[in-house]
């Protein structure tokens, strides 16, 4: 499968419940998601609708269904929600700085702990290994080299991201992505397998992810997902199955680039698009990773060496403008979305421009045009929705979008400072007060309580 | 300006309707609601069950104390004041909104 919540719709196909699930991954794969008001008035009585609510921190009356709502990062979560998974085993990788990653994976586990410490605790024992509940099942995290110490009397899921074997460090400043400047992997699909054989583990079922689209493996190390896959099947041949045909192309492609051969190399692209279109993708190349992580000179060069290969790619022109709003140059920016398709992200970016413009109209009349539904966007786009309502007076608005974080996760102490004020202006004492006291308690004593539990005090 | 709440007289003539992130459900007899924004869980008793129930965005207010005073048997200068004093909590809570004509 290409993303990884995939294994969450082949496990309920299978109609698989009360699983362990042995979970190989560069990243844990769970976040909340907040179940639906519906299924909670739909208990018999007052007691069972008590009892649903201590098993959910929150609850959304989103149209979404929770299934709706499940992507990359949470089917986990989904996957113990409907009882497909009663035990939930981590296997995260080894780092030559052990100490850094297991203060890494704690950071983590901290993080999603604190959020709703009633429904997450996870505590080290030694070497790494962190034990604890989720919703009341079992969990633990543990590196790699800590498997052979797993013992299990029953089948498991077993379930694998290819960035297991590229994405090495957590604690890296390229985490969640790997060293995209000169990726490589750390374990190859052959020892890996020859390891996990050895655990003697008897698998229900076998997942494997690729994860390039949307996720963090580098497409050129796509094919070691082929091999994997194809070393668990037992249906490995060296001579036919490494490297696939589309891999290859793509390989040929980035040598004749290097080499300065565009004409090959662009045949060689087009022919790697042709045996399997997933190759053309935005993540083709390390380029967006390093703009992100602040590598402009080195994303530059990315871009310029892949445009060479796929001149028409929509990515480019994104970049450019990206590029323009991170040196604030927001006129310029405005006239570059100007032709764009109505993409989400551009639509964010002119709001963005327009407001930094002190357009706050218009930028008003252009957020209108923005569609939710893409996650990683919508944090964003209630953001400046929220902002750009107080600016221009429309309280209902702003009220809306600061509800619209908190139900995201995003309900930060400034969130509820925002609406304290807004409901105050409005003459709702009641709210006022209320969000007031809720920001108190995010800044104040959710640290005090996080701080008393990791001394043992309940 | 600011507009204090408590002043908020509540019409006869009103007419409300249930805000949209509010689910609701009959649970042993009594309504009860979760409001979703605040992550609130709410259960009435049999009176507010009945006037939350009428509130549909159709019916004035004075439509609705009618019916509650016919349901209960009780004086209808007490149900109006209940009924409003409810109102103003509901509204307050922002469970339900004033429906535009």
């Amino acid at each position: 499968m290409e993303d990884h919540d995939g294994a969450y719709y082949a496990w309920k196909q299978a109609g698989l419940k009360d699983k362990i699930l042995l979970h190989f991954d560069a990243h844990m794969d769970f976040n909340w998601i907040a179940p639906h008001a519906d299924s909670l008035l739909q208990q018999k009585n007052f007691r069972q609708i008590l009892n649903q609510i201590g098993k959910n921190p929150f609850w959304t009356a989103r149209r979404e269904s929770n299934e709706e709502r499940v992507n990359l990062g949470n089917y986990i979560h989904e996957a113990i929600q409907t009882g497909i998974v009663r035990e939930f085993i981590w296997v995260y990788p080894d780092s030559p700085a052990p100490e850094k990653q297991f203060q890494a994976v704690g950071r983590l586990l901290r993080a999603l702990g604190s959020t709703f410490p009633d429904y997450f605790q996870a505590e080290q024992n030694v070497n790494g290994r962190f034990k604890g509940l989720i919703y009341e099942i079992p969990f633990q995290a543990l590196p790699y080299s800590g498997i052979s110490q797993l013992k299990f009397s029953e089948s498991v899921l077993l379930d694998i991201d290819l960035d297991f074997l590229i994405v090495q460090s957590l604690d890296s400043k390229f985490y969640p992505f790997t060293d995209v400047r000169n990726p490589g992997f750390w374990l190859s699909p052959c020892e890996f397998h020859k390891n996990v054989s050895s655990l003697e583990i008897l698998p229900e079922m076998v997942t494997l992810a690729y994860s390039v689209e949307e996720g963090y493996t580098p497409l050129t190390l796509k094919y070691l997902g082929k091999e994997l896959a194809a070393r668990l099947s037992g249906t490995f041949d060296s001579e036919s199955d490494f490297p696939d045909e589309a891999a290859t192309h793509f390989q040929f492609a980035l040598l004749a680039l290097e080499k300065g051969n565009h004409e090959k190399a662009r045949l060689h692209y087009q022919k790697a698009i042709e045996c399997d279109p997933s190759y053309r993708t935005a993540y083709n190349h390390p380029g967006p990773v390093l703009a992100e992580l602040g590598f402009y000179e080195e994303a530059d060069h990315s871009y310029a060496q892949m445009q060479l290969l796929d001149p028409g790619h929509p990515a480019y022109r994104l970049y450019e403008i990206k590029k323009l709003v991170d040196q604030k140059k927001w006129s310029e920016a405005l006239l570059q979305c100007k032709d764009q398709v109505a993409l989400g992200e551009i639509c964010l970016i002119k709001v963005k421009c327009l407001m930094n413009l002190k357009r706050f109209q218009e930028a008003w009349r252009e957020l209108a045009n923005y569609k939710e539904g893409k996650d990683y966007l919508d944090d964003s786009y209630f953001h400046l929705k929220a902002k750009l309502a107080e600016k221009i007076g429309k309280a209902e608005e702003a009220i809306e979008a600061h509800y619209g974080l908190i139900q995201r996760w995003m309900g930060t102490a400034s969130a509820h400072y925002s609406l304290s004020r807004l409901y105050f202006f409005k003459g709702n004492l009641y709210k006022a007060k209320r969000h007031l006291i809720k920001g108190l308690q995010v800044l104040f004593l959710a640290p005090v309580i996080r701080n008393f539990r990791r001394l043992g005090f309940s | 300006m600011i507009k204090i709440p408590f002043l908020t007289l509540v019409s006869s003539q009103m007419i409300y309707e249930k805000a949209p992130y509010v689910k609701w459900n009959i649970v042993e007899g009594n309504m009860v609601l979760v409001d979703t924004r605040e992550m609130e869980l709410l259960r009435f008793n049999e009176v507010a069950s009945a006037v939350w129930d009428q509130m549909d965005g159709q019916r004035k207010i004075e439509e609705i104390v009618n019916h509650v005073a016919e349901q209960f048997e009780a004086p209808l200068p007490q149900i109006q004041k209940d009924v409003a004093a409810f109102v103003r909590k509901l509204l307050e809570r922002e469970l339900i909104l004033e429906k535009n004509a």
